[in-house]
C-alpha cells in the first residue's frame, strides 16, 4: 500500500498537534502534599506550673510555597487515646506560629508552648489534644493533619514547682541556719544560767 | 614462702588463661537505623466541578474519582466534613442533611464492596476511613444533591475537608 507524500505531511502536522496538546494539557491537581513530624507528641509528668516546649516539624512537599495554619482543637470523645480525657482549656497550648509559609521542600520548625496554671486539681491529669495543621493554600480538598497532643500531669509538687528565686532559697537557708544557731545559744545561755544558780542554791 | 609461690602461679595461670580471651575477635558491627513518626496524606485531584445541576437533581463525580493516599510511616483515620457554597449571588447554598430551598446535601462513596455513596457529609467530621495503612490508598466519589429549589443560579464552591490523624 503506498501513500501519497502529502498524506505523511498532514499524519506528521496532527501528531505534532497531539504532542503539544497532551503536554499543554493541564496535569492533575493535589490537594497539596505536606507533612507534619511527629504523628503524636506525648508530654509526661508535667509539673502544674512549669512552661515546657516541643517542636513540630511542618514539611512542604510541593514545588511551590505552601502556607499553613496551625491551631489547637479539642480530641473529638470518640477518637482519644484510652484513659485521656479533653483538655479543660486550649488556651494552655501556643504556638510560635499560628500560621507559617514553607518553602517548596523545606520544612519549618513551629514551637509548641505548654503551660499548665499552677493548681492542685490540675495535678496528675491525662489530657489529650489535637494540634491541627490545615494548607491553606490546597484547592476544593483542604488537607488537614491532626496532631495528637498527650499531656500527663505530675502528681506530686517537685522542688521546682516550689517556683523559688536563687535569692529566695538563699534567704530561706540563712534564715533556718541563723534560726538554729539562735535557739542553740538560747539554749546553752539557759543551761549555763542554771549552773550558776544551782551552786548557790546548794550554799543557802 | 610456699603459699607465696602458689599465690603467683596461680595469678600467672589467671592471666594467662585471659590473654586468648582477650585477643580473640569477638565484637560485631550492628548498623541500626531508625526514622521519625510522620504524619501526611494527598487528594487527587484537588477539584471538581459538578457543572450544572437542576433542582432537587443528583450529581454524581463516580465512586472512584478521588485517590486518597496515605503517605505517613504510620496508619491513620480519616474523616471528611463539607462548608457552605458561596457565590456571587445573595444566597448561599447552605450544607443540610436533606436538600431543601437553597440547601444541599453531601454524601461520599468508598471504592469498595457496595460502591455506595452511604456517607454523609456534614459540618460535623465523619469517618471516611478507619486505620488506613501507611503507604496505602483508597479511592472515593462525592454525590451532589442539589436544592429542591434555587433562588440564583450564580456559581457557588465550597470546600470539602479531609482530615488525618494517627490511629
Amino acid at each position: 500500500m503506498c501513500y501519497p507524500k502529502r498524506f505523511w505531511i498532514q499524519l506528521s502536522v496532527w501528531l505534532i498537534i497531539c504532542l503539544l496538546m497532551s503536554a499543554c494539557y493541564p496535569m492533575v491537581a493535589i490537594a497539596g502534599s505536606f507533612s507534619a513530624s511527629p504523628a503524636e507528641f506525648k508530654v509526661s509528668d508535667l509539673s502544674v506550673g512549669q512552661k515546657v516546649e516541643r517542636f513540630l516539624y511542618v514539611k512542604n512537599k510541593e514545588d511551590y510555597p505552601q502556607a499553613f495554619i496551625i491551631s489547637i482543637q479539642d480530641a473529638p470523645d470518640d477518637n482519644r487515646r484510652d484513659g485521656y480525657e479533653e483538655l479543660p482549656d486550649n488556651d494552655w497550648i501556643e504556638f510560635d506560629h499560628e500560621s507559617v509559609i514553607v518553602d517548596a521542600h523545606s520544612s519549618v520548625p513551629v514551637t509548641v508552648y505548654v503551660d499548665i496554671p499552677k493548681s492542685e486539681s490540675w495535678m496528675g491529669q491525662k489530657w489529650e489534644a489535637w494540634i491541627q495543621i490545615l494548607c491553606a493554600t490546597s484547592g476544593m480538598f483542604k488537607t488537614v493533619l491532626n496532631v495528637r497532643l498527650l499531656i500527663d500531669t505530675d502528681s506530686e509538687l517537685t522542688a521546682a514547682d516550689t517556683n523559688l528565686s536563687t535569692g529566695e532559697r538563699v534567704a530561706l537557708i540563712v534564715g533556718g541556719v541563723g534560726g538554729v544557731a539562735i535557739l542553740s545559744a538560747v539554749g546553752v545561755w539557759y543551761i549555763k544560767k542554771r549552773r550558776r544558780e544551782q551552786p548557790a542554791q546548794q550554799c543557802n | 614462702m610456699k603459699n607465696a609461690l602458689i599465690a603467683l602461679n596461680l595469678a600467672l595461670a589467671l592471666v594467662l588463661c585471659g590473654i586468648p580471651v582477650a585477643l580473640a575477635d569477638n565484637s560485631a558491627t550492628v548498623g541500626i537505623s531508625a526514622r521519625g513518626e510522620e504524619i501526611s496524606i494527598t487528594v487527587e485531584p484537588s477539584t471538581w466541578d459538578f457543572l450544572v445541576v437542576s433542582a432537587g437533581g443528583l450529581s454524581a463525580t463516580g465512586i472512584s474519582s478521588f485517590r486518597l493516599t496515605n503517605n505517613s510511616s504510620i496508619p491513620i483515620d480519616v474523616t471528611i466534613a463539607g462548608t457552605d457554597l458561596r457565590g456571587t449571588g445573595e444566597n448561599d447554598w447552605v450544607l443540610a442533611d436533606e436538600p431543601e430551598e437553597d440547601a444541599y446535601a453531601l454524601d461520599a462513596g468508598l471504592s469498595d464492596a457496595d460502591n455506595l455513596y452511604d456517607i454523609p457529609v456534614t459540618k460535623i467530621p465523619s469517618i471516611l476511613v478507619e486505620d488506613l495503612g501507611a503507604t496505602s490508598n483508597q479511592d472515593f466519589g462525592l454525590v451532589l444533591s442539589a436544592p429542591t429549589s434555587i433562588s440564583d443560579a450564580d456559581v457557588k464552591s465550597g470546600d470539602v475537608i479531609i482530615s488525618a490523624v494517627k490511629t
